[in-house]
């Protein structure tokens, strides 16, 4: 999602106009037509009912298909970049606001009136406020000009001071909840600024009466500019305060500013929970050990302050009004919009959802008890014809439907890709001829005509939103894995393995042979019973975790962190199920254990997903082998098989399953002593500069303890692992993000880690032989009995 | 079949309906249970500012609403005597007509409704209706027409609103249902059960009255 500065943020304007005699018309298109059908255009911005309405939003994407195709940027637009760009087919969104004004003046007593951007950039709803006042301008003087000069402003906005994260640094700080990750990437952007953008405010009283249109963004308009007024104020005070005065100002910790660069200021920030005299001096010491990092800014401006920096705040000018405008920092291309994945979820488990219809080997594969949830992460996932149709809820609702489950199983965003592309979150009888209907590969799409969901002939899956039902279709065709190219596993088709597991679950080769057998017989009886009874548990339980994390008011951050997780063992549990029917995989790393060879000495680590036994493993895998089928078989699999070879090659940390061996220190049992040495080993090799240490810390995440596993390794009884640990903190201590990590260890840990850093430093200076060095473990080492 | 429908056209038939028929027919046998909350799904069409929504809401909600243009489509459900119908209400503008098609599927009565002032478009209504029962899907749908506008004074166009349209048509009173029957080429339609009933949309007269011929017909015919 690199910010391409070249191309315009808004690349087209459409106004159109709800014409009493002829119905929807397009009147104007800047800076030039689309080359898209028009009447597609005007359709598609005014949406079904809107006459009962005053006011609605729609999505709905251009560059889909063929016909939807977007011609070149346009000649008479100076900003447009070369040819090259031109050949681009990104998707373009479109945001469209479509009002109906009543009007006794004019005939049949009202105005519709619609305004739409297509912009490349996912976070679209930033341009909200802008386009309610300008549809609002529009109203009062509809003419081109009017449109030239909202998207002049739009296009006037700078972001070309947006941090660009690299994808680890965003995973990073999606999950982190500190208001202050990567501050630095901010503070040095920021501080360059703040001379410039004080005036903007001054505008500040004469919003309200500038509009009375939208009040509501007005207000909020307005409250958000005044309070980032009295910040900006602050920080100017405080700026002018400390000066060039940065020792002075760095120890004030009274405003909740955090050390990003100082080094005195972290190490007292460090010791804030240890009130220990002892271990202060300790880390006195300590901190020359430590190099200063290399991008330290100056403190004064390091101080400058971000309220949250998962946003890059800013303010647009239009109509002398100045709207603040907040741009989400670290979401991907597949987060589309401002939808709520929570509230998707939660109105997807509220009991009133029933799912009806035929049961589906890659729609159910829990059988009957297939959460609505999993319903419909496997009819996306497996590319069929999803629909969410209301009439009651506005377009914006079914289209926050589409974009939450395209989110959804994309893993937050973070993982798969190729959902956007087919998805349709307003379309209505017009539209749906002209881009659904053609769609080959399934799509995702969302409707306000209930017309839709009496008539299965128009999609797989329907979700009615009113009647809160998902149905799905009598006669999905049911493929068949092609026995061929994939026969019974090897392990599943060891008899003796399955018959060791007898009765009580007729064994997975039973499954796995009425998946083999489906094609033969899809609608028998007999294999219906079978996949009814079905449950898969992890599922089941990653529902209920799920539930009680919206129970407990985890935020949004952390709910799409949640699918992050689901997806990524879905796709673990793929390339599990491919080397087991392939014997190669293309879409994760093979499945092996730590192995140490007795004779030659010599260890590997292991990778890939690790089940509890192999037993359950292999139901797992039985259990979700149709819907891995079916997700082999669509785009989104090419995609992933694509990323996943240019992660491979790109990442910082080469030649090893991180996330196998975070989870064995986080949760493997007994894991022998070889292999927390060696996984410490290859990390401490591996991680030594910037990238390698935000790409180690997205294993980490602080919903999972952060850096806890790495930590425990701090109280390993051998020596040398503890030191390799010391090591491995040390390098993550040397970058802000990392030092944020560890201040959110708890003091335990944290008193260790700088205790022992600090014996290992003093070790260094009386020249130890090499403390690095397989010692020999020992229990009674001052260090392990904790002593100080 | 139209034979002794077609009886009923021209003069005006407020009154000279037959009373109730649900009693008669419930009362008799088994089939009774089947009678006792029937639904029926309706498809309302029509050119541009016929009056379909006044009729929907007139109907749902028995007030005189005042309507803007429909954008896409309205739908409910209307009660009448034990009888279910479920009206759908399409936009008439000329572009979305093409639209139409998609509601076809599984209409049991076609409420076309016409203009009965607008003379210059009636030729428009005609080819319309046509085209609308030529598709397969409606092969045995019922044909309701409403002559609608029976209040106002006839040769008033929508393209001069409030002007008296000039020379050919001097101000004379809206079409009557024989002259609608006769426009639209009713007659000509042989295997199709259809009736034209006046309303006026803003009063309500004659809504009900269709509703009631609906009931009544679709119970004769044969089932599907």
């Amino acid at each position: 999602m690199s910010l391409n500065h070249s191309r315009p943020h808004v690349a087209y304007v459409l106004v159109a106009d709800f014409d009493i005699d002829t119905g929807s018309v397009l009147s104007h298109q800047y800076p030039c037509p689309t080359g898209t059908d028009e009447q597609t255009l005007a359709e598609s911005m005014l949406p079904d009912g809107v006459h009962l309405t005053s006011e609605a939003w729609t999505v709905f994407f251009l560059n889909q298909t063929p016909d939807s195709q977007v011609v070149s940027y346009g000649e008479d637009e100076q900003s447009s970049g070369s040819p090259t760009r031109e050949k681009r087919k990104d998707i373009l969104h479109v945001l469209n606001l479509v009002r109906n004004k009543a009007d006794q003046g004019v005939r049949r007593g009202a105005v519709v009136k619609a305004i739409a951007i297509c912009t490349h950039l996912p976070y679209f709803q930033i341009f909200k406020p802008i386009m309610l006042i300008a549809l609002d301008e529009y109203y009062k003087n509809p003419t081109e000009a009017c449109v030239k000069e909202f998207y002049d402003t739009l296009n006037a906005l700078d972001l070309s001071m947006v941090p660009q994260l690299t994808r680890h640094e965003r995973l990073v700080m999606r999950l982190s909840d500190r208001t202050d990750i990567f501050s630095e990437k901010f503070s040095r952007r920021r501080s360059r600024e703040i001379p410039g953008d004080l005036h903007v405010f001054d505008a500040g009283p004469e919003l309200s009466t500038a509009l009375n249109g939208s009040k509501e963004v007005v207000n909020q308009a307005l409250s958000r500019s005044q309070s980032a007024a009295s910040l900006k104020n602050h920080r100017r005070t405080t700026s002018t305060a400390s000066g060039e005065q940065p020792s002075e100002a760095s120890h004030d910790s009274s405003n909740g500013v955090i050390w990003t660069g100082d080094d005195s200021s972290r190490a007292s920030n460090a010791l804030s929970g240890l009130q220990s005299n002892g271990s202060f001096d300790a880390l006195k010491s300590r901190e020359d050990l430590l190099p200063v990092p290399s991008d330290s800014s100056h403190p004064a401006k390091s101080r400058i302050q971000q309220r949250d920096t998962h946003f890059y705040e800013t303010t647009i000018k239009y109509a002398n009004i100045p709207l603040p405008i907040k741009i989400p920092v670290s979401t991907f291309p597949e987060e589309v919009g401002d939808f709520s994945l929570t509230a998707f979820i939660k109105y997807l488990s509220s009991n009133s959802v029933t799912v009806q219809g035929p049961l589906h080997p890659q729609i159910h594969t829990s059988g009957r008890q297939t959460h609505p949830i999993i319903v419909i992460f496997n009819a996306i996932i497996t590319q069929k014809r999803v629909m969410f149709v209301s009439k009651q809820k506005s377009a914006a609702d079914v289209s926050n439907c589409v974009l939450a489950s395209c989110a959804m199983v994309s893993g937050g965003g973070c993982y798969l890709r190729g959902f956007v592309e087919r998805a349709y979150p307003y379309i209505n009888l017009a539209t749906y001829e002209k881009t659904c209907e053609k769609a080959t590969n399934g799509f995702i799409a969302g409707s306000l005509n209930p017309l839709f969901a009496q008539k299965d002939s128009y999609w797989d899956v329907c979700c009615d939103l009113d009647l809160n039902v998902i149905k799905v279709r009598s006669d999905i065709p049911i493929p068949a894995p092609a026995p061929s190219l994939f026969p019974i596993p090897p392990t599943l088709s060891n008899p003796g393995k399955v018959i060791a597991q007898a009765e009580g679950i007729r064994s997975t080769q039973d499954e796995f042979g009425a998946m083999g057998s489906t094609n033969q017989l899809p609608q028998s009886q007999a294999n219906k019973i079978d996949y009814a009874g079905r449950q898969d548990a992890y599922d089941a339980m990653f529902i209920e975790e799920l539930l009680g994390a919206i129970a407990n008011h985890v935020g949004e951050s952390g709910i799409r962190a949640r699918f992050a997780e689901y997806v990524y063992r879905f796709l673990q549990l793929a390339s599990r199920y491919e080397e087991d029917t392939l014997r190669l995989t293309y879409v994760g790393y093979p499945c092996a254990q730590y192995t140490f060879n007795n004779r030659t000495g010599q260890s590997t680590l292991g990778s890939g997903i690790r089940f509890a036994d192999e037993f359950t493993g292999l139901r797992e895998l039985s259990l979700n082998a149709a819907r891995i089928e079916g997700w082999r078989k669509s785009p989104s699999y090419e995609y992933w098989v694509q990323d996943f070879q240019k992660e491979q090659e790109n990442n910082p940390i080469q030649g090893f399953d991180l996330e196998h061996q975070v989870v064995r220190l986080r949760n493997g049992k007994n894991v022998p002593e070889g292999e927390v040495a060696l996984i410490l080993e290859t990390m401490c090799k591996s991680i030594k500069n910037y990238d390698q240490v935000v790409e180690m810390l997205v294993h980490c995440p602080p919903q999972q303890g952060g850096l806890q596993p790495i930590a425990m390794c701090l109280f390993h009884q051998q020596e040398s692992i503890r030191n390799m640990a010391v090591d491995l903190l040390n390098v993550i201590r040397d970058y802000p993000v990392g030092f944020q990590f560890l201040q959110s260890l708890n003091q335990f840990f944290r008193y260790s880690y700088i205790r022992q850093a600090n014996e290992q430093q003093q070790s260094w200076r009386e020249p130890l032989p090499n403390s690095n060095s397989q010692k020999t473990p020992s229990n009674h080492s001052q260090v392990s009995l904790g002593a100080a | 079949m139209g034979a002794n429908l077609s009886k009923a056209l021209g003069s005006c038939p407020l009154r000279e309906l037959p009373p109730v028929v649900a009693s008669a027919n419930t009362a008799s046998g088994p089939p009774g249970k089947l009678f006792q909350s029937r639904e029926m799904r309706l498809l309302m069409l029509g050119l541009d500012a016929a009056g379909k929504t006044t009729i929907l809401y007139k109907l749902k909600l028995d007030q005189s609403v005042t309507t803007i243009p429909t954008v896409g489509f309205n739908v409910e459900t209307v009660t009448y005597k034990n009888v279910k119908f479920n009206v759908w209400d399409v936009g008439g503008q000329d572009k979305i007509r093409p639209l139409w098609r998609h509601y076809f599927t599984g209409t049991q009565g076609l409420v076309y409704v016409v203009d009965s002032c607008d003379r210059e478009r009636i030729d428009e209504a005609r080819q319309e209706l046509h085209r609308i029962l030529s598709d397969r899907e409606m092969a045995t749908c019922l044909l309701l027409v409403f002559a609608n506008k029976q209040d106002l004074p006839g040769g008033l166009s929508k393209h001069h609103p409030y002007a008296i349209t000039e020379l050919t048509s001097t101000p004379h009173l809206a079409m009557s249902p024989a002259e609608v029957t006769e426009k639209l080429g009713l007659h000509r339609m042989r295997d199709r059960l259809w009736y034209v009933h006046p309303s006026c949309a803003t009063t309500g007269e004659g809504l009900f009255e269709g509703l009631q011929w609906l009931s009544n017909t679709v119970r004769r015919q044969p089932q599907k």
